[in-house]
């Protein structure tokens, strides 16, 4: 093994990695908000609403998220929709993750008792604030183990926007090995850098969820 | 003519072809209490959650003070269904303390307790504070302010909920069961804490099993029996000479 000929190239795979937690950040705020919508919206009075959100569910469950990237990228211009590499891939994922969000925030929304909704009915709460005070808080902790696992796969899938020429690690990483012709070492960087970035990550949820649940602490 | 606190007037609700209540009716005055027996299935606490539109009846009237709970009357005469606004203001008039506590974990007894006062009633965070301090003196949970629920008793549990079922100075206190789902060894100190609320003149409907209880701190007690009244009196008449045979029967069941 030889790195020596890779340690001039590590600013440009910081800059891939960059990037990549840019793009990660970016992905997740959009998925989870769209999930968030998608939940909400689920439980419409409208019938041909809560059903247009199972096809769209439906759908999105049976492609791949590579796919749905060429889609974006490759077919929406026919349409009239061009989309810079970035856009494209960021909704990509969005458009991707959203339902697996959804998921399992709706199982969090659900696993607040209707008596705890009823207490808040009662007392003269909205709809909205039973929504951010009575619901919110407790789901965030039942579903932030499950969000830290779909987030995961998210940010990883991230290396997928390479093939449409987003500047990220793995786009990075290819042009590295190309230069430095050490394929091996250069993937090992770049392994060990994805793995840094995603145990900190876990880390940090690990925390958070901790902290979102004291009140449950005997 | 009395003033009420309370009038339920011919009270029906099905569920599809279930029949749970059938024509049901009675009076609340104010700083009465009144306590409803009968036997499971009989649809007590079905019309307590008609009483406070949780689970508007299918027919029938809900009236609270001077004030038609629920419905109201159009510019045509028609009635329809009050806006969810309105129907807020009407419920926080009504107070309500379930079989299962239903507290919110995340929050302290004490912020249980404010909740209504603060986000409801919009009371400034220092007298909301306050007066939530001072409800859970009444209620003994002076010494537990600021302790989340899963780490209270099931009796001490009840007593905050109680509680937060008077922060907002409602006019009427229902209960459900509020006993049912707790050891036997706490159920003594959630009856003093409503015995001590029925001296002091708070309007309570109580759905108990607590034959004893109501027979000490009734006015007036009500017997249910498959979603209609069977009889209702004063405890000593009721609990003691019941002239139906339903409640003999349902008395000697409770009072072995």
């Amino acid at each position: 093994m030889d790195f020596s000929g890779i340690w001039q190239y590590i600013p440009n795979l910081m800059g891939g990695l960059k990037t990549t937690v840019m793009l990660s950040v970016c992905a997740l705020t959009t998925s989870i908000i769209f999930g968030t919508v998608l939940v909400v919206v689920g439980r419409s009075r409208l019938s041909f609403i809560r059903v247009l959100v199972r096809v769209y569910t439906e759908i999105i469950l049976g492609i791949p998220v590579l796919v749905l990237v060429y889609i974006i990228f490759f077919v929406f211009p026919d349409f009239g929709i061009r989309l810079s590499p970035i856009v494209a891939g960021l909704l990509a994922l969005t458009l991707y993750y959203a339902p697996y969000m959804a998921e399992a925030i709706r199982g969090a929304v659900n696993s607040v008792s209707a008596g705890q909704i009823e207490a808040g009915l009662i007392i003269g709460m909205t709809k909205w604030q039973i929504g951010s005070r009575v619901i919110a808080p407790q789901a965030i902790g039942v579903a932030l183990p499950t969000l830290t696992g779909i987030s995961i796969g998210l940010c990883k899938d991230t290396a997928i926007l390479s093939v449409i020429s987003v500047i990220e690690l793995a786009f990075q990483t290819k042009q590295v090995v190309s230069r430095t012709y050490a394929p091996f070492e250069t993937y090992i960087i770049v392994a060990f850098m994805y793995w840094s970035m995603l145990t900190l990550f876990e880390i940090a949820m690990r925390k958070l969820e901790r902290r979102v649940t004291s009140y449950r602490a005997t | 003519m009395k003033k009420y606190a309370l009038q339920a007037k011919n009270i029906c609700k099905n569920f599809d072809e279930l029949e749970v209540l059938k024509n049901v009716s009675f009076n609340l005055e104010k700083g009465e209490v009144v306590c409803i027996l009968g036997p499971s299935g009989s649809g007590k606490s079905t019309l307590l959650r008609c009483l406070n539109w949780l689970s508007p009846p299918s027919s029938g009237e809900v009236w609270i003070g001077s004030e038609r709970l629920g419905v109201s009357e159009s510019k045509s005469g028609v009635l329809v269904p009050v806006s969810d606004a309105k129907l807020r203001e009407q419920r926080s008039n009504l107070g309500m303390v379930f079989q299962s506590f239903n507290l919110w974990p995340h929050r302290t007894a004490i912020q249980n307790v404010i909740e209504g006062p603060l986000i409801v009633q919009g009371l400034p965070k220092n007298l909301a504070q306050e007066k939530g301090l001072a409800l859970l003196d009444r209620v003994g949970m002076s010494d537990r302010v600021d302790i989340y629920p899963v780490r209270l008793s099931g009796g001490q549990q009840q007593r905050v909920a109680i509680a937060r079922a008077l922060a907002n100075e409602p006019m009427v206190l229902l209960f459900d069961e509020p006993t049912s789902a707790l050891d036997m060894e706490l159920v003594g100190e959630v009856l003093e804490v409503m015995k001590s609320l029925a001296v002091q003149g708070t309007t309570m409907l109580i759905v108990t099993h607590e034959v004893g209880f109501a027979k000490e701190a009734a006015d007036r007690v009500i017997f249910m029996d498959e979603g209609t009244i069977v009889e209702q009196g004063l405890p000593s008449e009721v609990l003691v000479n019941p002239r139906q045979e339903r409640t003999k029967q349902f008395l000697a069941r409770y009072t072995q």
